[in-house]
């Protein structure tokens, strides 16, 4: 008795410990948004997990797969026309048929995939996926690159048919999860893979890649698709609950986006069970669910750019999610944004997109700076400033003497704002920023350099 | 809102405390929840018969995992048997051989950092049989793990184990420039003992190391090796 309340105890730890991901990458906030708001989305988003398959027994799953509406399941007929019979959940490109469970291909890598994207938030079970309304299309990837860009495509077209149709056929694919690659290949040699991915943005959808685990650079020593140039691929490594990266995670200043707090990930295990995923794998799934998350966004305005302009929109969804980064030291000269996820952030940035009044008293605080950047800096700093109302604030430096030594009476509108502060001349030291509204005042340290 | 924190903060401290509470009264002959892996999980079981090249030798490799997948990854392929004749030790015969360094990739291999404990899947290997001809002692079993092609995992572990109350030996080596290979070393004297260590894990072995490590009195060894991807270890348990 004493062992087992001690382990529930020990249990009930890990648990909270397994929401820590979730919580560092402020997902619960960007969570509330969606919930709090009775929006009816029209389009309920796909994401395709290109993986080993899963298993469609698990009970926190089961109610998350993708069904083709279009596909009348074992009729031996290809009735979407698609050129895949009975593609009614998905396609096994790894044996060429509709099986996407991995029972026999020797894969337990698809279920962990799946749960951390899309786990059900309708039953009491053991987790809730990072995206409440979504609908996981499982591609089981075959080994060869011609197999790969035949799942790419088979996407491709599900969801190019969704727009042709509007709405009526194929599927509304968002993101595609691939926490997969291939170690020490460069792009140049492989300018057909690379093509894939703006073929897919052209369409609407975002493709998230995982980078090795191990501790290289791919910029030096290459890495597909990782090394593609594309604006609608993202690629992923790996930071842990400390927001530090991992040591067995690869870099690259120039292919390598931004890192996802993948260790310890508690997620859907292939056994049926529940338990612990780590890696790049478990890094790239955070980004693919928060994107599929950002496609709930209650705005009218942002679901009629969704359908009117997929492209342009996977693009702004790709901008919202690198710009969103937290900074951290530890990415400095590692990736391009030099920061892990953050999908409170990335839905502020989009939300500022879409002039959905009502939306920022939910999302934005009243007035505050969000981030100063650089800083330490030389000369010139760059202010970001959320505001929930239009307002007219002061903002000055000041000097630890009391002297002021910049002011300025700034017009900060609603949503995220962005200031320069140019500072020529001034010494070195360390100043205050302080910003003062009707209601409230707020400061904030400058190093000058 | 901070009355509010302290208060549900208080809370919880005070069902944690009750909970504590409970636990410490509760009876000493109340039989305690058996927690015992093979009560809790189902084990998939493979059995893979292997025989060494030249087909005169063969054993019985059972593979067991709680995930189906995995087990039905392996066949007789991921095995190699290099048999060891009466009067000569495992290292002898596999210097004679000369098993072969898995080739390096463009020139990088995996740093020597130390990897940190890691969630991985377990996966377990016994000898439930073996039939060697008669001037054979042992055999050195070598592993090529499969590949999970593509896939962004991380590291796996592997847990081998001994003949009960046979083997006295246990030796492991690596032969990979590129990946790196760690171990943990246990064993039992008597069944009725618990494990004890002889090599904390995770121990680096380094290329060519070799580990050999004699109990006089030994029921039982285990060796769980972490490695990533296919990777190239030798091992033997010997009488």
């Amino acid at each position: 008795m004493r062992k087992s309340v001690f382990i529930l105890i020990l249990l009930q730890f890990f648990y909270v410990g397994a929401q820590n991901n979730l919580n560092l990458i402020d997902y619960p906030a960007a969570a509330k948004v969606i919930s709090s708001h009775k929006y009816n989305i029209s389009q309920t988003p796909v994401i395709a997990i290109i993986d080993g398959g899963v298993n469609v027994n698990h009970n926190d799953l089961k109610k998350s797969f993708w069904i083709n509406e279009n596909e009348i399941p074992n009729n031996n007929i290809d009735d979407d026309q698609n050129g895949f019979i009975d593609d009614v959940s998905g396609w096994n490109f790894k044996e060429n048929t509709n099986d996407i469970s991995n029972y026999g291909i020797g894969s337990w890598h698809g279920t962990p995939i799946n749960g951390i994207i899309g786990a059900d938030h309708t039953n009491k079970l053991g987790i809730k996926g990072i995206c409440p309304n979504v609908k996981l299309m499982n591609l089981v990837k075959g080994e060869c690159v011609t197999s790969i860009i035949k799942s790419l495509d088979y996407a491709y077209n599900m969801r190019k048919v969704y727009n042709d149709s509007n709405g009526a056929k194929g599927a509304f694919i968002v993101a595609i999860n691939c926490s997969w690659g291939k170690d020490f290949l460069w792009a140049s040699d492989y300018p057909q893979w690379c093509a894939m991915y703006d073929k897919l943005g052209s369409v609407g959808i975002l493709t998230i890649h995982s980078v090795p685990n191990n501790n290289i650079d791919v910029d030096v020593l290459g890495d597909m698709p990782t090394t593609c140039q594309s604006d609608y691929l993202i690629t992923v490594t790996n930071s842990n609950v400390n927001d530090e990266k991992i040591y067995d995670a690869g870099f690259g200043r120039n292919s390598v986006d931004l890192a996802a707090p993948g260790n310890s990930s508690y997620t859907t295990l292939n056994t049926g069970d529940y338990g612990y995923f780590e890696g790049t794998s478990a890094a790239a799934p955070y980004v693919t669910g928060i994107i599929g998350l950002l496609y709930l966004l209650p705005s009218d305005s942002f679901h009629q750019d969704v359908r009117n302009h997929p492209a342009k929109t996977a693009s702004l969804l790709k901008s919202v999610i690198l710009n969103g980064t937290d900074d951290l030291t530890d990415f400095i000269n590692l990736t391009v944004t030099e920061g892990r996820i953050n999908a409170f952030n990335s839905m502020k940035l989009l939300c500022n997109t879409f002039n959905e009044e009502y939306l920022y008293k939910t999302i934005f605080e009243s007035m505050r700076i969000i981030s100063t950047y650089p800083n330490p800096t030389n000369d010139i700093t760059n202010l970001q400033i959320e505001s929930n109302a239009t307002t007219k604030a002061h903002l000055d430096v000041i000097g630890l003497d009391g002297r002021v030594i910049f002011k300025q009476t700034p017009k900060i509108q609603q949503g995220i704002n962005n200031l320069t502060i140019k500072l020529k001349g001034i010494l070195k030291g360390l100043y205050i920023i302080r910003l003062k509204s009707d209601q409230i005042t707020q400061t904030t340290k400058l190093i000058v350099k | 809102m901070k009355i509010k924190q302290f208060f549900f903060r208080g809370l919880l401290f005070f069902a944690m405390s009750v909970v504590l509470m409970l636990a410490s009264c509760s009876s000493e002959n109340e039989p305690e929840l058996n927690l015992d892996d093979t009560n809790q999980q189902t084990t998939y079981i493979k059995d893979i018969t292997i025989f060494d090249e030249s087909k005169e030798n063969s054993i019985v490799m059972r593979v067991s995992a709680d995930d189906p997948s995995i087990v039905e990854n392996y066949s007789k392929d991921n095995f190699k048997i290099i048999p060891v004749p009466i009067g000569k030790t495992t290292a002898e015969v596999l210097t004679n051989i000369n098993v072969a360094d898995e080739e390096e990739t463009n020139g990088y291999i995996e740093s020597d950092a130390q990897a940190i404990a890691v969630n991985a899947p377990e996966i377990n290997f016994e000898t439930i049989s073996k039939n060697l001809n008669s001037g054979i002692k042992n055999v050195a079993i070598t592993f090529l793990h499969p590949e999970n092609n593509d896939y962004r995992a991380s590291w796996s572990v592997y847990t081998h184990t001994s003949d009960q109350d046979i083997d006295h030996v246990a030796f492991i080596t690596r032969h990979s420039v590129t990946r790196r290979v760690y171990i943990g070393l246990e064993y039992k004297p008597y069944s009725t003992s618990s494990w004890s260590s002889i090599i904390a894990a995770w121990k680096k072995l380094k290329n060519k190391d070799v580990v050999n490590e004699q109990r006089s009195i030994c029921h039982q060894f285990k060796l769980r090796v972490k490695t990533k991807k296919s990777s190239a270890y030798t091992y033997s348990f010997e009488p």
